[in-house]
C-alpha cells in the first residue's frame, strides 16, 4: 500500500468503508491467463503471480497482479541471457500443471487489474490451478528481476 | 572365361571390387545424410526463429541451397527420415492452443502484455519498481 500521502490514505479510508478490504494474491499462485507470445491471437495458458499489490489505479482501489506464462514450447534456456526458467518436476504437481516439461517464461508477462478481491471474482475459482512453493516462486521472482534489469 | 571388372583387384588378396564400392558409397551415403540433417536442422531452426508460428516444410532441393551428391537411392531415403525428424520437431513452436484445452483463465477489462522490460511507467509507479 502506498504510505506518506495523506490524501491517498483519506481516499483509502473513504472507500474502505463502501468495500470490503482488497487483498494482494500471494506470489506463487497459479491461475489460467490469456497470453499472446507476441502475437494478435491470445491463448490459454498457466501463469505464475511474481507480484501483487492493492493500490490506486487512476483513482480507483485495485488489485494489481504481475503473472509470467508457463509454456510446453521448449525454450533456450542459457546461463548467458536466460529468459525461461525449466519448472521442476516436484513443483508440478502442486502448481496444478501436467508431467510434461514446461518454462516459465521470463519474457512473457501479463499486468492485471481487478477491482474486487480475487477470491470474489467467479473466473478466479474456475481459474485457478495450484500454488508454486515458496522457495521456486522465489527463484522465478528474482530471475524475472535481474531479467527486467538488465540490458 | 573373361571377368569384366570394374576397379580391378590390387592383388590376389584384394577383396571383390563390388563390394568395397558399395561400402564407400555406404559411408558417403551416412556422411552426407548426417551434413545434410545438421544443416537442415540449423536451417530450420533460424527459420522458425524468425518466423515465429509460421513453420514450412521445407524441399530441401529448393530453398535450403544444400547440394547434396548422392550415388544411390539410399541417399534419398535417409535425407527424407532426417527432414521428417526436423519437421516433426518443429511442431514444437506452433501455437499451444491444443495445448492447455479447456483451460479456464482469469480475466480482467484492464490487462497489458508484454515484455517485462517494456512495462509502462504508470504499472511501474503502481508496483514501487524502478525503470
Amino acid at each position: 500500500m502506498p504510505s506518506g500521502r495523506p490524501a491517498a490514505k483519506a481516499a483509502d479510508r473513504a472507500q474502505s468503508k463502501q468495500q470490503p478490504a482488497l487483498n494482494p494474491v500471494p506470489r506463487g499462485e497459479v491461475f489460467g491467463f490469456m497470453f499472446p507470445f507476441g502475437g494478435t491471437v491470445k491463448y490459454p495458458h498457466p501463469g505464475i503471480v511474481i507480484l501483487s499489490q492493492v493500490g490506486l489505479r487512476r483513482g480507483v482501489q485495485k488489485v494489481g497482479v504481475v503473472a509470467l506464462a508457463i509454456t510446453h514450447s521448449e525454450q533456450r534456456v542459457s546461463w548467458k541471457d536466460k529468459n525461461a526458467v525449466v519448472v521442476p518436476a516436484e513443483e508440478k504437481a502442486g502448481m496444478g500443471l501436467d508431467g510434461n516439461q514446461q518454462w516459465v517464461c521470463l519474457f512473457e508477462q501479463v499486468t492485471a487489474y481487478f477491482p474486487d478481491d480475487i477470491k470474489r471474482i467467479k473466473s478466479a475459482r474456475t481459474s485457478r490451478l495450484g500454488r508454486a512453493s515458496e522457495e521456486f516462486s522465489m527463484k522465478i521472482y528474482e530471475a524475472w528481476s535481474d531479467y527486467r534489469n538488465s540490458r | 572365361m573373361a571377368r569384366h571388372i570394374k576397379n580391378p583387384p590390387m592383388g590376389l588378396m584384394a577383396s571383390t571390387p563390388k563390394r568395397r564400392y558399395r561400402r564407400m558409397s555406404e559411408s558417403k551415403v551416412q556422411k552426407a545424410g548426417k551434413v545434410v540433417t545438421a544443416a537442415f536442422v540449423m536451417d530450420v531452426a533460424d527459420e522458425v526463429t524468425a518466423a515465429k508460428a509460421n513453420v514450412r516444410r521445407k524441399r530441401l532441393h529448393v530453398d535450403s541451397g544444400i547440394t547434396v551428391e548422392t550415388h544411390t537411392a539410399t541417399a534419398i531415403n535417409s535425407i527424407q527420415v532426417a527432414i521428417g525428424e526436423v519437421a516433426g520437431a518443429a511442431s514444437l513452436v506452433l501455437p499451444e492452443a491444443a495445448k492447455y484445452p479447456n483451460l479456464s483463465t482469469l480475466e480482467s477489462d484492464d490487462t497489458w502484455h508484454g515484455n517485462p522490460r517494456d512495462m509502462p511507467d504508470e504499472d511501474l509507479a503502481f508496483f514501487g519498481l524502478e525503470k
